[in-house]
């Protein structure tokens, strides 16, 4: 049975998760870290960047580096957060040639799935390290708000990736099948998610035979532990502009630095009371001497400057509740989710809100990619009887006259479904209706997203509201929506299929999926070689630490003589080959190294 | 390898039909003021230098060890790039007659080499940079070298560039004009494998230690011309890259299109940068701190130095430093090897 792996994509930080023999577990990258930064940048040479590294650059090389390209996916590049992206992101976001997004990184413009496609080949690297095995099957998480594009955006990321991506499901969902995981339970649960740049609380609930119902979910995607993170350096700034009146932002050195502090020292508070954040050299003076940044920071203080984000993400819960028009009695538990939810003042908050503790038994930064990975390991697996039903992300419907939305298949319904409505001409003698279709939950039918629109022609001139038009939405369980509009009257009809699109065309994604296979083979060549290279490099210096002695010993006779002569060739092919950087040459090359090292070590053993 | 007395820090006597070569302290040029000067005429007489550079009084032992050659990798370069030593009897008796000769006259352009590089140990360290083949060196040929190895004319003192902005030393004037390989003063001409060689291995041989080897490679030019493109060739000549590049920059802010300089800033580039490279060995090495923290601060590094140890955490290597870095390559290459130098930094082998 193929293993499928569970993506949490993140804003900021993505997580990958298997179930092995039963037991969900997270997969740790190379440098040990269970989280990646959703971080990808290009360097001056050209080299792609992705992860941890691209983080430790993202200052220094902000131009080129991306962050959060989440917001953006699936987005058009008239809509209202793109243009806000344009006006905060410190990369260069461009239009596409379909209305979509695009981000230019050095010379080359790259679409969003492209960019998030980048992030998902790591974590796919990271797991097939792991498993010593190939992945292409996963399941990867989104946002309970993503609307039909933006989650076949992150579904042809993924496939560009080299991923088939069986399913795709909501955050806290996945964090819910987590909570659930091996326990039976019915409840009504929140999901207090504060991750590193998105703020989300989710109401579900957890029906009998795995069935997960998100009742409720809002957010704002604009608050993370990132604005922990600046109000800490803020403070620093100020402190040191204060005592030496240097404005360390003007340094993106000293910025990069700050930063990287700040995080760290944010997390440390979270288990210990106070800290020191100490930056040698962080800036030169005017005098031509460098100055050092020694500051401690307490609990406390942290708490104060943040107050009113932790407030803020309150606000947020109270708000949702109400809209769900449920109290907070009623809500059974609370799964923390993200990482700033370790901070004990987030913890109090929530506690404080929910009058309960919150559930402490899943881990935050892992929870959602460990939902993930038992949703794959079910979708696979015939012996599993959880169910995850499909259900509508958000509502669907068309927009009538004034601009308003009206809804023909609500927020969370189970798929397969169809719903009819009959509407009527909003003017005297209209011969013809636009049915614009659009998703969302909004009354007003431009804050909603637009999916497609067609005309039926041909009605019969009427005073307004005399003629009958019948509207039906069905979605198959493919997921595809079709809609018609029928003149009751005349039986004239028109529809269209509405396929979520991510903005890119078939052939543009068959060519990434081509440049990501190409950039994989190089990656893994150039691993291999360096793989081969190592153990060359290693073997060379000990053949080299005996030769003198085995000279001597050899030095009497003919044969030794000889002997040496050709471990002297083998050498020197050896290092012309790690020189030609040709990896086969160097795995040649290994064996007669080997050869040679044991008859060295067998010839100075035995003189010993 | 043979070793003899020291030869390389008298101050060199310009002859008398150099015309280019004037005495700056008794010119009247701005730079007549030793102070100002990159590479500072001797306050004192020679001897007194001397004697106060063996009594540490011009420098502690910290500074003459960080000031000290670099101790460089053995880099073995192809077999059929092995420079041919050259015999050292022969060797140190062109070395001689060189150095007595002093330099002369700006001579007409030729194919050169670049000059070996030393480790800390004078030892000339073998490398296999493709290197431009400058055309010849000024000043410093003399017939008798010209006449005993055709195309292989007396080169200076090698660029150890980034020291001079950071060594004045008082007898830095002393042209080490030894070694029978000259340099090229045009970045055109292909790169040459049989490099870095003899020269060097002469010019330390002799009996140095560290701060004989610090004056002998604080490079000595020709006075300044006062025309930009002639100092430019002259530092590319003699080696001195660093020195190349920051008059390049200084040019192409006025003109930034000029095409020679242009090359020229290219070559300095990707010589400096496959310097550095090969003394800091592979760059899949992991540099490590080598001081306790609380000791950092009490040093003298600026911010960028600061920003790299930062960037230090025991598991990057240096090719990922260069990476997170943010600064140009051969900036970072240049500092992490200055930390090295200066021992606050060590490389772990490759990762």
């Amino acid at each position: 049975m193929e293993r499928v792996i569970g993506i949490d994509l993140g804003t900021t930080n993505s997580c990958v998760a298997i179930v092995d023999n039963g037991t969900p577990t997270v997969i740790p990258n190379r440098g040990g870290y269970k989280t990646t930064p959703s971080m990808v940048a290009i360097t001056e040479a050209g080299k792609r960047l992705v992860g941890h590294i691209a983080k430790r650059q993202a200052i220094t090389n902000a131009e080129n580096t991306v962050y959060a390209a989440k917001r953006l996916i699936g987005r058009k590049w008239s809509s209202s957060q793109v243009k806000n992206a344009v006006l905060t992101s410190s990369y260069r976001i461009v239009e596409g040639p379909h209305g979509d997004v695009r981000i230019q990184l050095r010379d080359k413009t790259y679409s969003v799935p492209e960019v998030s496609a980048m992030v998902l080949q790591e974590m796919r690297v990271i797991a097939e390290d792991f498993l010593g095995e190939t992945v292409s099957k996963a399941v990867i998480t989104v946002p309970a708000y993503f609307n039909d594009n933006q989650r076949q955006a992150t579904k042809d990321a993924g496939q560009i990736a080299g991923l088939d991506v069986i399913r795709i499901i909501n955050e806290p969902t996945a964090a819910a099948l987590a909570y659930g995981f091996g326990k039976n339970i019915e409840k009504l649960i929140a999901v207090y998610d504060l991750g590193g740049g998105t703020f989300d609380i989710s109401i579900l609930e957890i029906g009998a035979h795995g069935v997960f119902k998100v009742i409720a979910t809002a957010g704002d995607t604009f608050l993370g532990g990132e604005d922990f993170d600046a109000r800490i350096i803020d403070w620093l700034v100020q402190g040191f502009k204060d005592q030496h009146g240097i404005d360390l932002r003007q340094d993106r050195m000293a910025l990069q630095r700050l930063k990287d502090a700040a995080e760290k020292a944010k997390c440390e508070l979270s288990s210990v009371k106070e800290t020191e954040i100490n930056l040698p050299f962080i800036i030169s003076s005017g005098r031509n001497e460098a100055l050092h940044l020694q500051q401690t920071i307490s609990r406390s203080t942290l708490e104060g400057l943040c107050e009113d984000l932790i407030d803020r993400t309150i606000e947020i819960c109270k708000q949702t509740l109400l809209d769900a028009k449920l109290d907070k009695e009623e809500v059974e538990d609370v799964v923390l989710v993200g990482g700033m939810t370790r901070m004990p003042k987030v913890q109090d908050a929530v506690a404080a809100f929910f009058d309960r503790d919150p559930c402490k038994g899943v881990h935050p930064d892992e929870v959602v990619a460990l939902g993930a990975a038992i949703q794959g390991a079910a979708l696979v697996d015939d012996q599993h009887e959880m169910i995850l039903l499909d259900v509508t992300p958000h509502a669907l419907g068309i927009m009538t006259f004034g601009s308003f939305f009206e809804e023909l298949i609500p927020q969370n319904t189970t798929v397969p479904t169809s719903r009819t409505k009959i509407f009527t001409t909003s003017r005297d003698n209209q011969t013809a209706v636009k049915i614009l279709v659009m998703q969302g939950e909004s009354q007003r039918a431009e804050e909603n997203e637009m999916l497609g629109e067609f005309i039926l022609t041909g009605l019969r001139r009427a005073p307004k509201g005399q003629v009958e038009i019948e509207v039906t939405f069905e979605i198959n369980a493919d997921g595809i929506v079709s809609v018609s509009a029928k003149d009751l009257e005349t039986g004239q009809q028109q529809s269209i299929q509405v396929t979520a699109t991510s903005g890119l065309t078939k052939d543009e994604i068959k060519q990434m999926i081509e440049s990501a296979k190409e950039y994989m083979v190089d990656r893994r060549s150039s691993e291999e070689f360096e793989a081969a290279k190592q153990e060359a490099e290693k073997l060379i210096v000990e053949i080299e630490r005996l030769f003198p002695q085995v000279e001597i010993v050899v030095a009497a006779s003919d044969f030794g003589r000889e002997a040496v002569n050709k471990a002297r060739r083998i050498l020197r092919d050896a290092k012309a080959a790690i020189e030609s950087k040709d990896a086969a040459a160097v795995k040649n090359q290994l064996e007669a190294l080997a050869r040679t090292h044991r008859m060295f070590k067998g010839v100075v053993t035995k003189t010993q | 390898m043979a070793r003899d007395t020291d030869l390389t820090t008298k101050p060199p006597q310009p002859p008398p039909d150099d015309l280019e070569w004037e005495d700056p302290r008794s010119s009247g040029d701005p730079f007549d003021n030793a102070d100002a000067r990159d590479t500072a005429m001797p306050p004192d007489s020679y001897d007194d230098y001397v004697r106060k550079a063996s009594a540490d009084e011009l420098m502690g032992p910290e500074a003459r060890r960080a000031l000290s050659a670099p101790s460089l990798p053995k880099v073995e370069p192809p077999r059929d790039a092995m420079p041919t030593l050259p015999d050292s009897d022969l060797a140190l008796e062109l070395a001689a007659s060189i150095t007595t000769a002093g330099p002369s006259r700006r001579p007409p352009s030729g194919p050169h080499e670049i000059p070996l590089e030393l480790s800390d140990e004078g030892e000339p360290t073998e490398h296999t940079l493709p290197l431009p083949i400058p055309t010849p060196v000024h000043a410093i040929l003399t017939p008798s070298v010209q006449a005993t190895e055709r195309h292989e004319p007396v080169i200076a003192e090698p660029g150890q560039p980034e020291w001079h902005d950071e060594v004045t030393m008082p007898d830095s004037r002393a042209p080490t004009v030894r070694g029978k390989r000259g340099l090229s003063s045009s970045p055109d001409q292909p790169a040459s494998s049989n490099v870095l060689d003899d020269a060097l291995e002469l010019a330390l041989d002799a009996t140095g230690d560290a701060l004989d080897l610090v004056a002998a490679r604080a490079t000595p030019l020709a006075p300044r011309s006062g025309d930009p493109m002639v100092e430019l060739r002259d530092r590319y000549a003699v080696g001195d890259f660093t020195g190349a590049m920051t008059i390049a920059e200084a040019v192409l802010a006025d003109d930034p299109s000029n095409a020679e300089v242009l090359r020229y800033m290219e070559s300095c580039r990707d010589i400096l940068l496959q310097m550095y490279k090969a003394r800091l060995g592979s760059l899949d090495r992991v540099p490590r701190i080598a001081l306790p923290a609380e000791e950092l601060r009490w040093l003298t590094l600026d911010h960028r130095s600061g920003f790299l140890l930062s960037c230090i955490d025991g598991t990057s290597t240096i090719e990922d430093i260069l990476d997170v870095s943010g600064m140009p390559p051969l900036d970072t290459l240049r500092i992490l090897y200055t930390l090295m130098q200066q021992q606050i930094i060590e490389l772990a082998p490759d990762r």
